[in-house]
């Protein structure tokens, strides 16, 4: 890396000393276009948090009586911000660990003449649209799931989890953030894949020549390898769980409540799900107050990313 | 891999341990008379790690074992991962094939209410894709003054390929773009 950089710093003072010190034409435009691009960039995302904040405004202001459901704003929003939580969390410590896996099977496990042909049957569930994961939700697996989830009622009934009574639909917590899980399981495997295949081959052989199994070799040279791209990976999966719409608005059956019991038909909804559904009905203070959800929904975006940086700038330090 | 000891399972021990496991989560389950293609897989893979994790302890020792375990739980996972993507592609067959028909492609729906077909669509998916393929045949682009007609090249690309140049396309001040046929 840094014999790199140096013969790239040199290339560049050999450049610039043969054109008489200045800097060429193509350099200043590129650097010019490219801060023009992040600053865009910047704008933008300024842009949609003036947006969101000037309209979510009267909202703030409002007293409770005039707001929808004749409630603070607070209590209007928290159950919201709480089923995103909770969706994108479900979803997120399924799909994470299976996305490990999945990756790592196609990256060192799989025998080579199938890898392409696996790795390309993952991609193709991130090409599939979000509401097609909605209909095979709410068809094929909220169905298949009421099952499973009287036996959890009746085994595990004591955790809060599955307090039940359970959903004789499959329209409940769980089915969406499984729904959510497979949904985000192929950007978490593809992110992890091409790290685990980018491990130096010369750490994999040392191992395996000091005598380590396959599995030894994957703990001690792949996973350190791959971590903070695993994290970023795992974020990237986060950031589209919390602001899936359709597949949620599709499956969950809702009802303002803040609850752990994710197999019963009284959920909490999501910001974005919300959204959707009230959006074409609302008008006035309703319209802000929607907006207001928003806000919060790009506020726990943010915020995620944020750690998010944080962690992996952490880990590179070490 | 085999211990320098010479102690390990045969080639066919995880398949065979996955096998038996199948056989035994089966018995067990009609035994409890609770039997279905879904619980049987899941009691089989529970039973396999069992299994060979067991097996293997006994015949090549503790990190082997591991080792089978480990792999056996990767592959059990990279299978669950694929189950939605199976069934995905199973729904959207099983209800879309009844729409298909010979209508459905061979007619557009201007100005038909209820019946009609997506020729439309499919001329236009065919007419934009086609299109950018027919314009732009694959290339080669050399150094300049590499080009000679019927000059056969040895190209790396995922391993090595013979190509021999047919046709000068561009010609830049520092390379040449080129047309070329495939000879291996």
């Amino acid at each position: 890396m840094e014999l790199h950089a140096d013969t790239t710093t040199n290339a560049g003072q050999l450049l610039a000393a043969s054109s008489g010190g200045e800097r060429r034409v193509g350099d200043r435009v590129f650097s010019s276009l490219s801060v023009a691009a992040a600053v865009t960039i910047l704008a933008l995302l300024g842009g949609v948090a003036f947006f969101l904040l000037i309209e979510a405004l009267p909202a703030v202001e409002a007293s409770p009586s005039q707001l929808p459901g004749d409630q603070s704003l607070i209590d209007y929003i928290a159950p919201l911000a709480f089923g995103t939580v909770l969706a994108a969390t479900i979803a997120v410590l399924i799909a994470v660990p299976l996305a490990v896996a999945v990756a790592l099977f196609i990256s060192h496990i799989a025998p080579r003449r199938l890898v392409l042909a696996l790795g390309y049957m993952v991609d193709l569930l991130a090409a599939v649209p979000s509401i097609v994961y909605g209909l095979w939700g709410i068809f094929v697996l909220g169905p298949a799931a009421v099952g499973p989830m009287e036996w959890l009622e009746a085994k595990l009934g004591f955790l809060p989890f599955f307090e039940g009574p359970a959903s004789v639909t499959g329209r409940t917590m769980l089915v969406a953030g499984l729904v959510l899980a497979v949904m985000i399981l192929p950007i978490v495997s593809a992110v992890a894949r091409e790290v685990f295949s980018q491990t130096p081959r010369r750490l994999q052989e040392g191992a395996l020549a000091l005598g380590a199994t396959r599995w030894e070799m994957i703990k001690m040279t792949v996973l350190p390898f791959g971590r903070s791209s695993v994290i970023s990976g795992a974020m990237l999966g986060l950031g589209r769980a919390l602001g899936e719409t359709m597949a949620v608005t599709i499956i969950l059956s809702v009802s303002g409540i803040v609850t752990f019991n994710l197999i019963s038909q009284a959920n909490p909804s999501t910001i974005a799900a919300n959204i959707a559904l009230d959006f074409p009905e609302s008008s006035g203070l309703a319209i802000n107050t929607l907006i207001a959800s928003g806000l919060v929904l790009f506020a726990i975006t943010l915020v995620t990313n944020l750690v998010a940086r944080a962690i992996i700038s952490r880990q590179n330090v070490q | 891999m085999t211990a320098l000891d010479g102690r390990a399972l045969p080639d066919w021990a995880p398949y065979g341990a996955f096998a038996g496991s199948a056989a035994l989560a089966a018995l067990l389950l009609l035994a409890a008379g609770s039997f279905s293609v879904a619980l049987l897989l899941v009691v089989s893979a529970l039973v396999a790690c069992v299994l060979t994790y067991s097996w293997s302890r006994a015949v090549e020792g503790p990190r082997r074992a591991k080792d089978r375990l480990v792999t056996l739980v990767i592959v059990c996972a990279f299978a669950l991962a694929l189950i939605p993507l199976l069934s995905l592609i199973f729904e959207v067959a099983k209800r879309g094939i009844p729409g298909l028909s010979l209508e459905f492609i061979t007619s557009d729906a201007r100005g038909k209410i209820g019946g009609g077909g997506a020729a439309h669509a499919l001329v236009g998916t065919l007419v934009i894709t086609g299109v950018a393929a027919l314009k732009a045949p694959p290339t080669l682009v050399l150094p300049a003054g590499w080009f000679k007609p019927k000059r056969v090249i040895e190209v790396y690309v995922e391993g090595h390929v013979k190509v021999r140049l047919t046709e000068l396309l561009d010609r830049g001040s520092d390379y040449e773009r080129v047309a070329y046929e495939m000879l291996t």
